[in-house]
């Protein structure tokens, strides 16, 4: 599948943004003035939590349009989405430890974000559950279509009223002035993290799509 | 502060390392459904072969 | 008036004759009712209750005794229908599927709160509460929360015997979509139950009431709209 060309290109796109982005961060970047270096998770993290939000509303768009048109190929987008999705926030709950534990001096507090990004990503572990603990077929995918929309109209709900019971623990800063500096690192990181979640997404989905054509072959040969 | 690096190091090293593994798995699934197809594809043609 | 019955009287119908049966056997009321019991007994000793601590964790354990038994009891909404194929019957009749699903989730609706009003006494016992005004806004929350949890629940509970997960899949997907609406009953249990305290002014409805319940109002609605758009979906063969 990389031997494709348009993936060719965008693996390469992919590779030199990604050098780009980590020499931004580490060598671009300035020093945070009161947390320091580990500050520089910050790049990283917060891409990766948009990447994933990104990720939750493609699954429902594919749950949504599996829905309508049961064409195979809207489920297998659902399905790699939350895959995807799964991914980046587990690297979110995975670097935010980490940068809280230097600066506050423990891993983890139920604060909004971090909670809200723990729930979700259970929501969608369910979500790929469904799928696993199916009986392949039609069936299953109609159920995962079903959850898959639930679990994205859950997700605003579940921000909005953990920030009201965690009001108090916020440890991320609401609004924070970024030097040019920093925001610029900050807006290559976004490009180089779409790049790489379109890269995968193509990635997956022509693999999907080749394990089908697989899945139908093998049924044609037993006949 | 030089904590702070040890713990930047693992976010990033981890992050990497995660990455090259996920995109090993994808390359080697890959060539593994690609060997199934082919595989597949010649016995169909033999098949045919044969009944013609 | 047209011959066809309306959504309503589908849902009135098809209510009725879960109630009656419920009403006959009490198979699913009261295996859970004993069940909140015990849920409370062990939280009593798994959490050593006692003293000033009660008021800060009561609320939590309340909802949390009872959203772990509606989960056992929210399994068996479709089992009636398993026996002798009645699931094809109902939907080979000119039933609205809406119709269907309205009258399994306010059956579970009426059966929670069912639940949530036999269990209350034994919570007072043990918590030391007096009867008073307060028990008029909680038994409002006790319903918009029996229906956040019905409207989810009924929906997921359809899928639940075409999965190799069986009877863990409704509890790995609903819970983490409940917490909000744990969040607000817990949160408007401690408001109310703070009228329950000998000796703590009351009033009827305590301001900081008003933003829970209408939070869980909202999750009330959202979910039931959702769900029972959905149910279609889950239910077609």
């Amino acid at each position: 599948m990389i031997s494709l060309p348009m993936s060719r290109i965008l693996s390469i796109v992919v590779t030199l943004a990604m050098l780009v982005a980590v020499c931004a961060v580490f060598l671009y970047a300035p020093t945070e003035r009161q947390m320091g270096d580990v500050q520089r998770i910050f790049y990283f993290h917060v891409s990766a939590a948009l990447s994933a939000a990104t990720a939750y509303f493609l699954v429902f768009l594919g749950s949504v349009q599996y829905l309508r048109t049961r064409a195979d190929r809207w489920d297998r987008f659902a399905k790699v989405s939350a895959e995807l999705g799964i991914a980046f926030s587990a690297f979110v709950l995975f670097s935010g430890p980490l940068w809280a534990r230097p600066i506050w001096g423990v891993f983890w507090r139920w604060e909004p974000r971090l909670t809200t990004m723990l729930i979700t990503f259970t929501i969608y572990v369910a979500y790929l559950m469904v799928r696993s603990y199916g009986e392949p077929g039609e069936r299953t995918q109609r159920f995962a279509a079903v959850v898959g929309i639930v679990a994205f109209v859950n997700v605003p709900l579940v921000h909005y009223s953990i920030n009201m019971w965690a009001a108090d623990q916020q440890l991320h800063p609401p609004k924070v002035e970024l030097d040019p500096a920093m925001l610029y690192t900050k807006l290559i990181c976004y490009f180089t993290f779409a790049c790489l979640f379109t890269l995968l997404m193509r990635l997956r989905l022509q693999q999907e799509r080749q394990a089908a054509r697989l899945e139908a072959l093998s049924r044609r040969t037993q006949q | 502060m030089d904590t702070g690096l040890i713990y930047l190091a693992i976010a990033y090293g981890g992050f990497f390392a995660v990455l090259a593994g996920f995109l090993y798995r994808i390359v080697r699934r890959d060539g593994q459904l690609q060997a199934s197809v082919d595989a597949l594809e010649a016995r169909l043609e033999a098949s045919a072969r044969v009944e013609s | 008036m047209s011959a066809v019955p309306s959504t309503w009287a589908h849902t009135r119908i098809l209510l009725r004759k879960d109630l009656v049966a419920e009403w006959r056997t009490k198979e699913r009321l009261s295996p859970m009712v004993f069940f909140v019991l015990l849920v409370l007994l062990v939280f009593n000793f798994g959490f050593e209750l006692g003293g000033a601590a009660l008021w800060e964790i009561g609320p939590g354990v309340l909802w949390t005794s009872f959203v772990f038994a509606s989960l056992f009891g929210l399994q068996r909404t479709f089992a009636a229908e398993g026996a002798n194929d009645c699931l094809d019957g109902l939907l080979a009749a000119p039933v609205e599927r809406g119709a269907l699903y309205l009258a399994k989730m306010l059956g579970n609706v009426l059966f929670l709160l069912g639940v949530e009003l036999l269990t209350l006494p034994m919570f007072g016992l043990f918590f030391n509460l007096t009867p008073g005004l307060y028990l008029l806004p909680l038994f409002v929350v006790f319903l918009l929360g029996s229906a956040s949890v019905a409207s989810i629940g009924t929906l997921f509970a359809a899928m639940a015997g075409h999965s190799r997960l069986r009877e863990f899949l409704l509890p790995l997907l609903v819970l983490p979509m409940l917490i909000p609406a744990l969040i607000s009953c817990v949160a408007a249990t401690g408001v109310i139950l703070e009228g329950g305290i000998p000796g703590r002014g009351t009033e009827l409805w305590p301001a900081e009431l008003t933003v829970h319940v209408g939070m869980l109002g909202l999750f009330a609605v959202v979910f039931t709209t959702l769900a029972w758009m959905l149910f279609d979906f889950v239910i077609e063969e």
